[in-house]
């Protein structure tokens, strides 16, 4: 074997280099950034606001920016400021929740899609097609019709609009996956359907699902928002940035500041998550592997 | 399998479904009797019949879309979606047809009974799993070995197929090794359970030279050590010639002839055979240096001749390959020619060729 051993020895010497991942990119970098600061933001207020965010009445009304009130005061006199780390909160919870529901259930539906039989996974994709063409904002809206408006009702809603998503995402990178001789490999060893999916289909997708947990994710903080401001979403007093913007509007004419904190907020938290999305997919996804 | 031999079936290529003359003492590894493989109404693999012996080894070779491939995976119960196998395949140690045992049941013989080697080592491998916990897995799924000592037993296979520091090297990812090196470790996962067939798929044409034959001698090896059966598909003629005993060669999904390596390689019958050769041997280059080649190329399945499947093909070909031609001598040495290389008899069988169909 020594003729050989010479010839495997350089093999052996590599891995250190094959092993090492392209540099941070830029996405990357400042979607990291801009996720931190929500996530920040969220993390302090439950040790730390300037102000208590539910006390009214405490001092000037729709102030502007001053040393004490450093985003102001809304129209019942409570601290801006406040209102928006609590409200950064509401935010990260939705979207983890909804996210969270979507991917747990949308998953399993989309590797379970990817290994059917061609006539099983043909039914079942159409069916998914037909979810996924539902407006999440009109499901969202039934919902809270239904349930009544509340913090819950809007992330379960925005999260079973987002199971279709998974259920595709997942479907197809599994098909992908399948097709591999090392699904075969694991077949020929005497791997059950059940292990190969586990073991080494949903390790081999997850970097696809990770991406799209973040787009979602910033889908769902608009979402949020969007159903807070009609009012199907977090109920007054709690802070919601959605809310914030829509009690906000009534009070544009005399004080647009109002307007502009809450909308930072939203935009901040769906630029960074949308940012980290495209990052992640830059350095994970492989179809892009070649490209960069 | 039943003691006697039935004479061939004239109204079809079928070999005969009876039993093998070399079928020894030491027992069989596979038998295989009338094989076919259908995609709906497409028939793509077609009574494809042999049988390795326990310790044998036996090439399978062809052109690309011959059907090797086809058998090897019917064989193993991994057809794709929408592909159907029928026949009698008995493996060593089970009872009855494999083709009709569940699911369930093929999958623990998968990996323990009967194990594969694919062509292509770069992505056979799980890239995210370290391939001592790949060698381990094939262990614990069947209930070798488990644990620690599942470990242990991996790093001595490692090392049985010579991968030098075989402890560091079943921490590796696949991506940190070479592709004789991932080779070698899909070796050791085939051999793991000492099955009593190995098939291997090509499991050289990636490889450079230098590494082929290395591997080579660690399929030989491993087989050998184990008295396991071994089919190894191919179209590379030299290969086959350093690793196997017997032959069967594959055209169109009908295997067209089998004998032994020095039979067949040095005294073709069919004229596929003869072409492969004749392709394959730097002597009959010509002045331009250019190697003979079969005219025409492999049709797309579906597309190949009635009769001789070859007949297209062909030189010697006439009015009488319009028909099947029957399979003439014992499933371990003969084949389907009304026209045969040189008329020379299949050796060992005394029959005379049918002349005609």
């Amino acid at each position: 074997m020594s003729a050989f051993d010479s010839v495997a020895a350089p093999d052996l010497a590599q891995p250190e280099v094959a092993a090492e991942r392209r540099g941070p990119n830029l996405s990357l970098v400042v979607g990291g950034v801009l996720v931190g600061v929500v996530v920040a933001a969220a993390l302090v207020s439950f040790v730390w606001t300037p102000y208590d965010p539910y006390f009214i009445g405490g001092g000037e009304r729709l102030a502007g920016s001053s040393a004490e009130h450093w985003m102001g005061t809304d129209r019942f006199g409570r601290d801006v400021f406040s209102r928006l780390l609590v409200g950064a909160r509401t935010t990260l919870f939705v979207g983890v929740v909804s996210v969270g529901l979507a991917a747990l259930v949308g998953t399993p539906l989309g590797i379970l899609m990817g290994m059917a039989s061609r006539r099983t996974r043909d039914v079942l994709t159409r069916a998914n097609d037909l979810l996924l063409a539902f407006p999440a904002l009109l499901l969202a809206i039934m919902f809270g019709a239904v349930f009544g408006a509340s913090t819950a009702t809007a992330m379960i809603a925005i999260g079973i609009a987002t199971i279709p998503v998974f259920a595709r995402i997942a479907r197809g990178a599994t098909m992908q996956v399948m097709s591999t001789e090392y699904i075969l490999a694991a077949r020929a060893a005497g791997r059950r359907r059940i292990a190969v999916a586990g073991r080494h289909v949903l390790p081999n997708i997850s970097s696809l699902l990770l991406v799209q947990a973040s787009v979602s994710f910033a889908i769902a903080v608009l979402a949020e928002a969007a159903l807070s401001f009609l009012g199907f979403g977090t109920v007054p007093p709690i802070p919601s940035w959605g809310r914030m913007l829509q009690e906000a509007q009534d009070v544009l004419a005399v004080a647009p500041m109002q307007v502009v904190w809450p909308g930072l907020g939203i935009a901040i938290a769906v630029l960074g998550f949308n940012l980290l999305g495209d990052g992640l997919r830059d350095r994970y996804d492989p179809r892009l592997a070649g490209h960069q | 399998m039943s003691a006697a031999a039935q004479p061939p079936d004239p109204s079809s290529p079928a070999q005969p479904s009876g039993s093998s003359s070399s079928a020894t003492a030491v027992g069989e590894a596979i038998v295989v009797r009338d094989l076919s493989v259908r995609a709906g109404s497409l028939g793509l693999v077609h009574d494809v019949s042999f049988t390795i012996d326990k310790g044998e080894r036996v090439g399978l070779i062809g052109e690309s879309g011959s059907g090797k491939s086809l058998t090897a995976l019917a064989l193993m119960g991994l057809l794709p979606d929408g592909l159907a196998a029928a026949g009698h395949v008995g493996l060593h140690g089970v009872e009855g047809n494999l083709l009709d045992l569940r699911e369930r049941r093929r999958s623990v013989l998968r990996g323990n009974a009967m194990s594969m080697v694919f062509q292509e080592p770069m992505t056979a491998l799980n890239p995210l799993m370290k391939v001592g916990r790949q060698v381990a897995e094939v262990l614990e799924v069947h209930d070798t070995a488990t644990g620690r000592g599942a470990r242990d037993r991996a790093v001595d296979l490692l090392g049985q197929v010579h991968l030098r520091e075989p402890e560091q090297v079943a921490d590796r990812y696949p991506h940190q090794l070479s592709g004789g090196q991932r080779q070698r470790v899909m070796l050791a996962i085939a051999l793991a359970n000492g099955p009593a067939l190995l098939i291997c798929d090509e499991p050289t044409t990636a490889l450079d030279v230098t590494v082929q034959a290395q591997m080579l001698d660690l399929i030989v090896s491993g087989v050998e050590a184990r008295d396991a059966g071994l089919l190894f598909i191919t179209h590379d003629l030299a290969v086959v010639a350093t690793v196997c005993e017997r032959v069967l060669v594959m055209y169109g999904g009908h295997i067209v002839e089998a004998g032994t390596v020095g039979d067949v390689f040095t005294a073709p019958r069919h004229h596929y055979t003869a072409g492969l050769l004749a392709a394959s041997d730097i002597d009959r280059a010509g002045p331009d240096g250019m190697l003979p080649t079969i005219a025409g190329t492999v049709p797309p399945a579906g597309r190949f001749p009635a009769g001789c499947v070859f007949r297209t093909r062909c030189g010697a070909a006439d009015e009488a390959c319009h028909v099947p031609p029957p399979w003439v001598g014992t499933v371990d040495d003969g084949m389907a020619c009304v026209h045969p290389v040189d008329d020379r008899a299949p050796a060992g069988t005394g029959l005379e060729v049918a002349d005609g169909a």
